[in-house]
């Protein structure tokens, strides 16, 4: 039972950082029509620069979860603003110019950070572990799985609740009459982006709790990310919830039970949602 | 959905973890050339420019020249992905007309370029170590020893230390394969049991799923593939309060001080294998420790260390062909030689393999600093398979 219990564990944590990354992505891809592959990359500049605030000038946790998210928020907006915004519609100039992206911002945080990895690092209060089931479990697993709750929360009654979700929604559903009703789209995609990668930064910071920094973090992070999306669907929150949850779920109980096909079972879950269900388990058509 | 599929693929693709002259003879009027296969970009770029530093720390110490030839050393960078290794490989033979390659690090890598490397006849070296296959191409040095050669130690001591069973661990690639096999060669031959053996991919970032399902074992003997998956594996490791006492293997080259201070004194008394410590209290290991923190402004490790006795070998070979750097001269030369290294006495054994100590350490501080203290020599220790 306590081993089944950890794997859960260990499942909704990974899931839930596997969610964070994610959500940002599907909204922008659902709302605005963007491939946006740079978003793995913000997550690693949030990772670097929270691990330069949290670590290296010791300011705190909070404060490295805040200059994560702003900082790879101001990167997302300057990237949208000056590039992004001249190729809507155009989605393989989209993907050349921001997969571009995962390389430059790769290559800066090489020269700025070096290339040494960077170990794992949480707040003073949720270093350690606690007792579960007579197990040893990292506090800060717990508290990653707790955030993530709250921020699923957050972001769901910010899509759903507030009159800016409903600008995104009515932009999936149908951009030229939204435009029509006199809303200033433009200005609200300019938010949703900074708004994504500020969730990709800070996800970056929560992330690193559990999987360290290092300059390949673009790359590897992208690649869960559309994993995700494909498994929940596009542009819903639940959708990358769900997906999320799933994913982490199924790759910590296969590790655990098969380690010689673990991510295996992460591809073949993905597979099966393609083949029955394409639009993903709660994704809206696009 | 169609087109997200696609992309993904796309993405899969480009992401994928392996993101990757015949009849040659010297002119004496030309420079030596060297080529290198480096990763400065990728997931281990902070790797290379150690491995460089070594090399070029060798040759600057005989002013690149050897026998009245000028060296020129031609880098190039692989990223760390085996099919870059495969076009650098080419680009140094057929453009630079290398005749020697320094490198690369993976052992993937390493079965991808060994069949052209071999037809045309370039003498090449392993940084850290290779499967003995290479040896039936007879033109790979293989430095420090073969991949199993380095953790028999480990099975070795598990046993002195009277363990009685074992769960083994490791990287899920040929380098891991062959690391774990050693320790597990030796433990069995010394009476001890292999109870489980855990895989994990390579790139693997959660170890939490697998130190939930061992089963019970008086040591664990490990191989996590560099830096970075040292620092998330011990970790983790402490996080999840796992009892069982750690072995490991390549401990110095994967943690020098970097890594340690970032890892805290959770990680203090682990013990494991390791082919170079930066304090072995030796004259020629201060000198030079010394000129390296003195030339590139940092403490050497052992990747550093490899470097440069790979480089002095292949000068000291050189110097014994008079310059000549074709294959047929060079390999019998290479073959032959016997220096002192900062990692101590170096010999070659006729496949092609050094011959090297090897060292049991552990992990301890003093005055603040985390250091790797030898406490056990096994003297030259060499693959069984090798030739007496």
């Amino acid at each position: 039972m306590d081993w089944f219990v950890i794997n859960l564990l260990n499942g909704f944590s990974y899931g839930v950082v596997l969610f964070l990354i994610a959500a940002g992505m599907s909204i922008v891809l659902g709302a605005m029509g963007i491939t946006n592959l740079a978003h793995g990359a913000f997550y690693m500049v949030g990772a670097y620069v929270g691990w330069t605030v949290g670590v290296k000038w010791g300011a705190g946790f909070g404060l490295a979860l805040l200059a994560g998210g702003l900082c790879a928020g101001l990167v997302g907006l300057a990237i949208e603003r000056g590039l992004l915004r001249y190729l809507y519609k155009k989605p393989n100039e989209q993907v050349l110019l921001t997969f571009g992206f995962v390389y430059i911002l790769a290559n800066l945080c090489l020269w700025i950070w070096g290339g040494w990895p960077r170990a794992p690092f949480t707040a003073k209060f949720l270093t350690g572990s606690m007792d579960i089931m007579g197990r040893a479990y990292p506090k800060a697993r717990v508290a990653v799985i707790l955030v993530g709750l709250v921020l699923a929360i957050g972001l769901w009654w910010l899509q759903e609740k507030t009159r800016m979700g409903a600008i995104v929604r009515a932009g999936m559903d149908d951009k030229e009459t939204t435009m029509g009703l006199g809303i200033n789209l433009e200005r609200a995609f300019a938010l949703i982006f900074f708004i994504s990668a500020f969730i990709a930064g800070s996800t970056g910071v929560i992330g690193a709790q559990l999987l360290g920094v290092h300059n390949a973090l673009g790359m590897e992070i992208l690649l869960l990310a559309l994993i995700v999306i494909i498994v929940g669907g596009v542009g819903s929150i639940q959708g990358a919830l769900l997906g999320g949850i799933l994913i982490g779920v199924i790759d910590s109980f296969g590790r655990a039970i098969f380690p010689q096909l673990a991510m295996f079972t992460m591809y073949l879950t993905m597979i099966v949602v393609i083949i029955v269900r394409p639009a993903g388990l709660l994704g809206r058509k696009i | 959905m169609k087109k997200l599929t696609t992309l993904f693929l796309v993405v899969g693709l480009l992401v994928s973890p392996v993101l990757f002259g015949g009849g040659m003879t010297a002119k004496a009027a030309e420079p030596i050339k060297i080529g290198s296969i480096l990763n400065l970009t990728g997931p281990i770029a902070f790797i290379g420019p150690l491995f460089k530093n070594g090399i070029v720390k060798a040759l600057e110490e005989v002013d690149y020249t050897i026998a009245g030839r000028k060296i020129e050393l031609i880098p190039e960078d692989a990223a760390a992905d085996m099919n870059v290794c495969l076009e650098k490989s080419k680009k140094l033979v057929e453009k630079d007309k290398v005749h020697i390659i320094l490198g690369p690090l993976m052992g993937d890598a390493h079965m991808a370029i060994a069949p052209y490397l071999a037809n045309k006849k370039v003498v090449s070296a392993t940084f850290y170590c290779g499967d003995i296959e290479l040896t039936k191409y007879k033109n790979w040095f293989i430095y420090p020893t073969t991949l199993e050669g380095l953790t028999l130690p480990v099975g070795y001591y598990a046993a002195e230390l009277g363990h009685k069973t074992m769960i083994t661990a490791g990287s899920d690639y040929a380098g891991g394969h062959g690391f774990i096999n050693g320790i597990k060669v030796a433990f069995e031959e010394k009476g001890g049991k292999v109870v489980q053996d855990v895989w994990w991919p390579v790139g693997n970032k959660d170890f939490g799923p697998y130190f939930s399902s061992l089963k019970k074992a008086d040591c664990i003997g490990y191989f996590v593939e560099g830096p970075s998956a040292a620092q998330l594996f011990l970790s983790q490791y402490q996080e999840f309060g796992v009892k069982i006492p750690l072995l490991g293997t390549t401990l110095a080259a994967d943690m020098p001080e970097q890594i340690l201070s970032q890892l805290g004194d959770g990680v203090l008394g682990l013990q494991g294998q390791a082919s170079y410590m930066t304090d072995m209290d030796t004259p020629i290991n201060k000198a030079w420790v010394t000129a390296m923190t003195k030339r590139f402004g940092q403490t050497p490790g052992g990747l550093e260390a490899n470097s440069y006795s790979i480089t002095k070998s292949i000068l000291a070979a050189l110097k014994a062909t008079g310059g000549d750097d074709s294959y047929d001269k060079l390999w019998p030369a290479l073959l032959k030689v016997k220096i002192n290294t900062p990692q101590g006495p170096l010999a070659v054994s006729p496949e092609g393999v050094a011959l090297v100590d090897n060292y049991i350490v552990e992990l301890k501080k003093k005055d603040g600093k985390y250091y790797w203290d030898p406490i056990k020599t096994y003297k030259a220790v060499a693959d069984p398979r090798l030739k007496k």
